[in-house]
């Protein structure tokens, strides 16, 4: 089968058509498969308009779950997410252990306040946790909602990131290799320091079984 | 090179390299990740909030881990309570 990457001066229109096409049959079995997944997780109603128009843009697993989390995880709430975790590439977000403390209210309310007192009206959370760790920041000032902390791991990733370990392990390395996104069940559960369900995002040289940069965000259930 | 000697699930306290005079714990983490946790405290008891914690795939990785932080550690006993 011929490889997608080829120069495109190596493949006819005819060649570049079938090839686009296998792949995007393939994409569509592996959407399929996982959104079956979602909807049964959170009982959504594949007709509904929202999510049509959400899901119509979105190609992989980590942003079916995103779409799900975000829109439809705030109404049915942990359960689904712990249902999700059965389901999902990224299961993590929902173990079945899941104890997420519940200082989000306080926390949420909090920052609103700090925002609101520094003046920066377009702030965004995401970019700010990503740009911190890009400069080397290991216990993130941030905390951020579920939601959030998988908008943050995909951004940070970017396209074409795979899971490490097991399937379902929570540990996602970017297609070069440099950026991890981990949300492992034992950073989830806040089983160690800095104490409070969190996940990583960490950042490589070539080759390094050490990433240079780990920084440890801690979220809420939102 | 000799390497060091890795012990899983023993505590020991990290006497040159990275980290020096912090506890590190290494866990493996089959069960969930299928790979090794790492983690290291200021408190050989792992309880205080100044710590971290990485992870690795594969044994091999665990070894290259410890090399890249130039880790010579002191084994002190079995995993705490």
């Amino acid at each position: 089968m011929a490889a997608t990457h080829m120069g495109a001066g190596e493949l006819s229109l005819k060649d570049k058509r079938r090839a686009f096409k296998a792949v995007q049959k393939m994409h569509d079995r592996q959407m399929a498969l996982l959104e079956t997944k979602v909807m049964e997780a959170f009982g959504v109603d594949p007709s509904d308009a929202i999510y049509q128009s959400s899901r119509y843009y979105t190609r992989l697993g980590l942003e079916v779950y995103s779409i799900a989390a975000g829109g439809y995880g705030a109404v049915k709430g942990v359960m689904a997410l712990r249902k999700l975790a059965k389901a999902s590439s990224l299961s993590y977000l929902a173990s079945k252990h899941l104890p997420i403390k519940r200082f989000g209210a306080s926390v949420i309310a909090k920052e609103s306040e700090v925002l609101a007192n520094s003046g920066l009206k377009n702030f965004c959370k995401i970019d700010a946790v990503i740009e911190k760790t890009l400069n080397g920041s290991i216990h993130s000032q941030y905390k951020v909602s579920a939601s959030e902390a998988l908008e943050s791991g995909m951004k940070f990733l970017g396209a074409n990131y795979k899971e490490l370990g097991k399937s379902g392990s929570g540990v996602f390395r970017s297609t070069d290799q440099l950026r991890g996104f981990r949300i492992d069940n034992n950073s989830l559960q806040g089983l160690h320091s800095p104490g409070v369900p969190h996940y990583h995002l960490e950042v490589f040289q070539p080759n390094s079984n050490k990433p240079y940069i780990s920084n440890h965000i801690p979220f809420y259930e939102k | 090179m000799k390497s060091e000697i890795i012990k899983i699930n023993v505590r020991g306290k990290i006497i040159e390299g990275d980290n020096e005079s912090w506890y590190i714990l290494i866990q493996e983490d089959f069960e969930n990740t299928g790979g090794y946790l790492i983690l290291l405290s200021k408190d050989p008891n792992f309880t205080s909030d100044e710590g971290c914690d990485y992870w690795v795939e594969k044994y091999s990785n665990l070894v290259g881990f410890v090399e890249e932080s130039r880790w010579k550690i002191h084994w002190l006993g079995e995993n705490p309570p």
